[in-house]
């Protein structure tokens, strides 16, 4: 009986995520195995063999992987202990709260000005470098773009993990803080026992919507540095638009297949090891 | 729960039904998608045809020219064209490299879009059209718009730049070098003074084709680029030094845009187009045309699109009817019996010059479509001839070596994409 | 627990750090289009000589808030039928979803495009709410929440003989109100920020949020687009404020007593 007033309940996201999320990515699918416009042709793999010996989609897959090694974990911990910080501001927290998300909200044409005014050839950085006797180059189209691009994630989505950590972490019921304090545990210890296992499964999605915001800085990734910018930057973002611009959808639809393939892979994967470790553990 | 359930099958009854709803599309429509400059000349296209074909109906949509419009126009008429629906018939241009600056194109890259199956092939119709049997198009540079044998795109319009002086005044070389030795020997400082601006503004075309997208490979050499350029710039300092009243006689220019004075003039003047660095003398391709693989009359779309070539509206309406197709406003035609009329509305030249002009466009080898990269190169070019500021030795070979590394790696990114 | 000053050091200047594009855009506000200094041309365009801007901010402020509230609403039902009740295909439909999430728009665009044409949902803004209100984060967000509620609060619930709507809305969103709050808030925030949508989707200029005017770097109207900017701040702050005391609160206190 339960079961079936599960469904009912679930109905409309079910309904809504089919409808708009999952009918297009079958349409997707068909597009990544077929080639042609108007008459489309069955053609198998070919499409994704070509695709893996594609030298500009392995250096964007590359740098996308390095570029999300780098940039998630800095932003994951650091919002971590930072909403763990905020949390004993109270009011102050609030307001702090909300001054790290702002970044978000602030167009992108202001941000990128933004990013010109500092590291471009006229920018504040190089102005100092000018003072400390060094030259200035105009950063963004050099290989300092990576960095350029990660401070940009970093500012943009550190107060958005900031907020998803925080809400866990008031939810988590205040006696058993109260409790380890009378016991006489120490800070850390009380992070190691009590927050971190409850966070870890917050911690898991948060790290799913890293990866969905590394795709988020499509825009500034071109507003930067064009569209075929420095090989260190060149990114899946810049494949795709490319291939977008070039009205090449096969591309993209293999594209965004092969990613889905393999983020199903590893989170399956991720999924197997920690119930083996689970269950490792209940032995 | 009853309502959830119910609620539940009238949402999926209406995905479906909405699904299997027929398309009604008039029997004859063709979509055309054009660049606005063209209005005029396409207009009056699509009026002929519809004139000529009655129950047919030729809708034209133009591309805006503001940037940020222009821009999402583009994104959703990509999305169009890619969801099959959206043209027939393409009429596009690409950039020439100017100081305005580079104007994003529908197509980022036009072989690149050959490749990913837009057009469709037009070899089956062009083998039926007598046209390309008898007529008078320059077949090299339909070389462009090839892909594996087969032809996708046509050239419409082309540009290139050529040197004009007086009749007796030859430039003998074969490739460019031999060209900078030659005007610039000393004892012909009018003909040093009109060339020597016009070859270093046509820097991106010192080395075309720059790639070769069927074997995948860049034939451009940054090391070239950069030892001419610095070269040119020494030159060009030279010759800066003294005024000989050269540029009223002798000048390197676009096609497009010859200078005043060098129309209207008695005498016979020569006309030649300037080689690249490798003997090569290769046109821009300014304007060019497709049809849709999606297209649903390709057809209808392959002979609209070749009113533009064949001289049927003129031989129908007339020379003086307005709209008529030479290269439009910045290309010089892509077949001979066009040149006639377009050097009467351009330009004022008498008869043996007239002669000389058609045979530099003979002498063609073939066409390239100009993209960003080229846009890039000249702005690196003009930063580098007409600088705004002092610039050490030392930093002029940087930027140099700079300019061509990156287009280099430009164009071997875009190749390898 | 009192915090110590020196607490406050680090977020501190982090946040200060953070706000300086903000400022650098209040200072551009302020900035005149033709000759430089300061100048209130840029507030007296937007709040009074032309109202486009005004009335385009209060229809994408009515637009998110549909979104928000409606990605929010299908997101606990959704959301509390994975956590609660386990019907078959659950833990398949939530991994399905939350790898759904990390697809880039750009992606899924002519799809949905496609299938937008054929339900004839094109050109209204009905084809860019649609899509937004049931996003799979909705779902994987609250089913995450609705698990830290422990288990004896829903039988008990069941054992009272509530029913499963009243169920939902009368315990689990009280109990994990931060969470619905924060769904609410990023979904706005999602869909304030949609550019490709509009531009696709959309036909012409008149029908965009300001969203996609504001993507682009317009230097003529520096000005105007600051002031939008500073504007479009103004939602989120007041979200943010208004629901403070719901953010900081943990579960209900009845829930242990």
């Amino acid at each position: 009986m339960k079961k079936k007033k599960g469904i009912v309940l679930a109905a409309p996201a079910i309904l809504g995520f089919l409808a708009f999320y999952f009918i297009p990515f079958l349409i997707m699918g068909w597009y990544s195995v077929s080639f042609g416009m108007g008459k489309r042709e069955f053609v198998g793999v070919q499409n994704f063999t070509e695709l893996f010996q594609n030298r500009m989609f392995l250096l964007a897959l590359k740098n996308t992987l390095q570029f999300t090694g780098i940039a998630v974990p800095v932003v994951l911990f650091g919002a971590l202990g930072l909403s763990i910080c905020l949390q004993r501001l109270a009011r102050g927290g609030q307001v702090m709260r909300l001054a790290l998300f702002y970044p978000l909200l602030i167009p992108i044409g202001a941000a990128v000005l933004g990013v010109q005014a500092l590291w471009g050839q006229d920018g504040l950085v190089n102005w100092f470098l000018a003072r400390l006797g060094q030259r200035g180059e105009d950063w963004i189209h050099t290989s300092a773009a990576f960095w350029i691009l990660c401070i940009l994630y970093w500012w943009k989505f550190l107060g958005y993990h900031i907020l998803l950590f925080f809400v866990r972490i008031q939810m988590i019921p205040r006696p058993y803080y109260e409790y380890a304090r009378l016991s006489g545990a120490a800070n850390g210890t009380i992070f190691r026992k009590i927050t971190w296992p409850l966070i870890f499964p917050t911690f898991l999605f948060n790290l799913l919507l890293a990866l969905m915001n590394v795709f988020k800085c499509y825009r500034e990734a071109f507003l930067l540095g064009g569209n075929y910018p420095d090989s260190s930057v060149y990114l899946l973002q810049h494949f795709m638009n490319n291939s977008f611009q070039n009205l090449n959808y096969q591309k993209m639809s293999t594209v965004s297949v092969s990613m889905l393939a393999v983020i199903l892979a590893t989170a399956l994967a991720g999924y197997c090891a920690w119930k083996f470790s689970a269950s490792k553990r209940n032995d | 729960m009853k309502r959830w359930l119910l609620l539940g099958i009238i949402f999926v009854s209406v995905i479906c039904s909405a699904g299997c709803e027929e398309r009604t599309q008039k029997k004859e429509e063709l979509t055309v998608v054009a660049e606005l400059e063209y209005e005029v000349e396409v207009k009056a296209a699509a009026a002929y045809y519809q004139e000529k074909n009655p129950g047919a109906f030729v809708n034209v949509e133009f591309l805006p020219k503001e940037e940020t419009t222009r821009r999402n126009v583009l994104q959703k008429k990509r999305t169009d064209i890619m969801s099959g629906k959206g043209a027939d018939v393409f009429f596009l241009s690409c950039n020439i490299e100017i100081a305005e600056g580079y104007e994003e194109p529908l197509l980022e890259n036009v072989n690149k879009s050959i490749e990913s199956g837009i057009f469709t092939s037009l070899d089956y119709y062009m083998d039926q059209d007598d046209y390309w049997k008898s007529g008078s198009y320059h077949k090299k540079l339909l070389e462009a718009g090839q892909m594996k044998g087969r032809q996708y795109v046509i050239p419409l319009a082309c540009n290139y730049f050529v040197y004009v002086g007086p009749e007796d005044s030859v430039i003998e070389g074969k490739t460019l070098w031999d060209w900078m030795d030659e005007t610039g020997t000393s004892g012909r400082k009018e003909l040093t003074e009109g060339t020597v601006f016009g070859l270093g503004i046509m820097n991106a075309r010192w080395q075309q084709p720059a790639v070769n997208y069927e074997e995948k490979e860049v034939l451009f050499d940054p090391d070239k680029w950069s030892k001419f350029m610095l070269e040119y710039l020494a030159y060009w300092q030279r010759s800066h030094e003294e005024e000989a009243g050269g540029a009223d006689v002798y000048a390197v220019a676009n096609i497009c845009t010859l200078p005043d004075q060098l129309t209207g003039q008695e005498t016979k003047a020569n006309c030649q187009i300037v080689p690249d660095l490798n003997g090569n003398k290769m046109a821009a391709v300014s304007t060019y045309g497709a049809v849709a693989m999606a297209s649903e009359n390709k057809e209808a779309a392959y002979d609209f699109l070749m009113l533009f070539l064949n001289g049927e509206i003129e031989k129908e309406k007339g020379a003086s009817y307005a709209g008529l197709w030479y290269g439009g406003t910045r290309g010089a035609p892509v077949e001979e019996n066009a040149w006639e009329s377009f050097m009467d509305i351009h330009y004022i030249l008498n008869e043996a010059t007239r002669e000389n002009v058609v045979n530099s466009f003979r002498e063609l080898d073939g066409a390239y479509f100009p993209g960003e990269t080229e846009q890039k190169l000249y702005d690196a070019g003009d930063e580098l001839i007409l600088p705004g500021r002092e610039m050490s030795g030392e930093e002029i070979q940087e930027l140099v070596h700079k300019a061509a590394d990156r287009a280099k790696e430009q164009y071997s990114m875009i190749v390898r994409e | 627990m009192r915090a110590k000053k020196r607490e406050y050091l680090l977020p501190g200047i982090l946040s200060a750090a953070v706000l300086v594009p903000v400022f650098y855009m209040a200072a551009c506000s302020f900035a005149g289009d033709e000759s430089p200094g300061f100048s209130l041309m840029g507030y007296y365009t937007v709040l009074f000589s032309e109202p486009g801007y005004l009335l385009r901010f209060w229809r994408s402020l009515a637009m998110c808030g549909v979104i928000a509230a409606g990605q929010s609403l299908t997101g606990c039902m959704g959301g509390a039928a994975i956590a609660k009740y386990r019907f078959a295909g659950s833990k398949v439909l939530a991994i399905c979803m939350a790898v759904f999430m990390i697809l880039p728009v750009q992606a899924t665009l002519l799809p949905n495009y496609i299938f937008l044409d054929r339900l004839h949902l094109l050109n209204s803004w009905w084809a860019l709410i649609l899509p937004g209100i049931f996003a799979p984060f909705g779902t994987v967000w609250m089913a995450f929440a609705f698990r830290a509620i422990p288990g004896e609060v829903s039988e008990a619930a069941e054992m009272d003989g509530a029913g499963m709507l009243s169920h939902v809305f009368h315990i689990l969103i009280p109990a994990a109100r931060p969470a619905v709050i924060t769904l609410f808030v990023l979904s706005f925030v999602e869909s304030w920020n949609m550019v490709e949508q509009p531009v696709t989707f959309l036909k012409g200029v008149r029908q965009y949020p300001m969203s996609v005017f504001l993507a682009s770097i317009d230097i003529d109207r520096l000005s105007v687009q600051a002031v939008c900017g500073i504007l479009c701040l103004a939602p989120v702050t007041f979200l943010f404020f208004y629901y403070q005391q719901e953010l900081l609160d943990g579960i209900g206190e009845s829930i242990w007593s």
